[in-house]
């Protein structure tokens, strides 16, 4: 029950291993002097200590390979594995601050962040935290930061298209797993961006350059000139100040004023957490994961019961304005189209997993959101069924029956083709995966909410 | 086209940092001089973190 992790391979220093179902990192000799220092130098503990880095104590366990074996860590295991391009532009401004502090601090350690990745920082909650230990290596004099290009890419990139051309490029990220290319973001980027000094450095001439050497023109342009520790330090210093005053815009959709507005009065909305709090409690477990979360309202209510809750929405208002008001390590939210979830890619399908694949927990919620998969995108109920089952062993969800206003509002536009779209027709459907464990009315719009767990497999 | 993949995408953005760098790393300089003159006329005050830390934006 060993193996090697399928995106942990390009860095001789180590790599990722599971055995027994356990996380460990092996770190190889080639990386002996740079992880003396980062432990001698007393960066390691800093960055743990200050939350920036994952604690990955040394653990006597035999190596994966061992003929390369300097040490095995074992890595605090974290709740969500989450990419880039599942964040709101709040969560990838705060993981291009944190990324940025850590390299500054192993600066002033004599020391360098090699990689810059926004795939090597996960997030608690809102705490924003790098997982690679093995990310470092001992600043020599002169050199330049290797990671700066990477970093434009992953972090700088996507924000500067966010500030200046609004949702989107969450998209590119998707698409370009090494970071938005830099000749792209500056063709969709305004004429206007250039009057920003640091845009106008780090991403516009920046851009020029690579396309330059890529001629082979300039190549040698820059000599072999160095940058010195202070420059560094500058550098660093000028993406910090421009990722701080990034501000966060999101339009305000109806979906954030859905439970102002909706059918919901204040006492069904407190029956209805009563009733989710006593499924919760039943159903146990440490994770959950809210399906259609939209203001959170639920799923502050389970991270409240002390569950790890993944929020996904597909409606960047909500899902930006939701990071913006949690904090803590407990509910993580992300942007998530449920009809067309994070697909499994990057070298042979394997480095980057499916959404379905991490959003694994001991509890979906499925809140007011069945007819948006049903009616508003025509997905079969024992598919929906079938996909839930995956996440998670218990599930609670909410039935929205035709009669529901919010429902007549989605068949106005369409035709009713959804003969089997009621409470029997989908109980039927979800019981080819689940058992009803229970069932209770809600509010005075016919909805209905239960408890199900995923049958036995066979 | 074949051949742009041989030369090294590090290569433009190691000369542009180094440009960069010379720019930021004046602008910083001055910035820290500016710091300890101004600390030095309040320097009962004490000074703020320079980092927010993880959690939330202030926007």
């Amino acid at each position: 029950m060993e193996s090697r992790h399928p995106a942990s391979f390009r860095d001789p220093a180590g790599f990722i291993f599971r055995r027994d179902g356990k996380l460990y990192r092996q770190v190889n000799r080639a990386y002996e002097p740079h992880y003396r220092h980062l432990q001698e130098s007393g960066l390691l503990d800093l960055l743990v200590e200050r939350g920036l880095l994952v604690p990955a104590p040394e653990v006597e366990v035999a190596p994966h390979e061992e003929r390369d074996a300097l040490a095995v860590l074992e890595p605090r295991p974290l709740a969500w594995i989450t990419y880039p391009y599942e964040w709101p532009i709040g969560a990838l401004k705060q993981a291009a601050l944190a990324t940025l502090e850590v390299q500054r601090l192993a600066l002033e350690h004599g020391m360098v962040l090699k990689d810059a990745s926004a795939f090597n920082v996960q997030f608690e909650g809102v705490r924003p935290i790098l997982i690679d230990s093995l990310s470092f290596e001992r600043y020599s004099e002169g050199r330049p930061w290797i990671a700066y290009g990477q970093f434009c890419r992953h972090f700088l990139a996507p924000l500067a298209l966010s500030r200046y051309r609004g949702g989107g490029a969450r998209e590119l990220l998707r698409a370009h797993l090494d970071g938005i290319p830099l000749d792209l973001v500056c063709r969709l980027l305004p004429r206007r961006s250039w009057l920003s000094l640091s845009l106008l450095l780090h991403l516009h001439l920046h851009a020029r350059m690579i396309r330059r050497a890529a001629r082979g023109g300039e190549a040698k342009g820059g000599g072999r000139g160095g940058v010195t520790l202070q420059q560094q330090l500058g550098l660093v210093d000028n993406l910090t100040s421009w990722v701080r005053r990034l501000p966060i815009r999101y339009q305000q959709t109806h979906w954030s004023e859905y439970y102002e507005t909706s059918t919901y009065e204040e006492e069904s909305l407190a029956q209805k957490e009563r009733i989710v709090g006593d499924y919760l409690a039943q159903a146990g477990g440490q994770k959950a994961v809210d399906l259609g979360a939209n203001t959170g309202r639920f799923s502050r209510l389970a991270a409240a019961r002390g569950l790890s809750v993944l929020a996904c929405d597909n409606d960047d208002g909500v899902i930006e304005e939701l990071f913006r008001k949690s904090d803590g390590r407990s509910l993580l939210s992300l942007v998530i189209d449920l009809v067309n979830p994070p697909a499994a890619g990057g070298w042979a399908h394997q480095e980057r997993s499916s959404f379905s694949d991490r959003a694994r927990g001991d509890v979906v919620l499925a809140l007011a959101l069945i007819h948006h998969l049903a009616i508003g995108n025509n997905v079969p109920l024992v598919e929906i069924a079938r996909f839930m089952g995956r996440l998670a062993p218990a599930l609670i969800i909410e039935f929205v029956p035709k009669s529901d206003p919010q429902v007549q509002r989605l068949l106005a536009a369409r035709q009713d083709i959804f003969v089997d779209y009621h409470e029997d027709g989908f109980a039927e459907a979800f019981s080819s995966v689940f058992e009803v464990q229970r069932r209770e009315p809600v509010g005075e719009m016919g909805r209905t909410l239960y408890l199900m767990t995923r049958r036995a497999a066979g | 086209m074949w051949l742009i993949v041989y030369i090294d995408p590090g290569t433009g953005s190691y000369v542009l940092q180094v440009v960069a760098a010379g720019v930021l790393g004046a602008m910083f300089a001055l910035k820290m001089f500016w710091h300890r003159i101004a600390g030095f006329f309040r320097r009962d005050r004490p000074s703020k973190p320079d980092v927010e830390q993880g959690g939330k934006s202030s926007d």
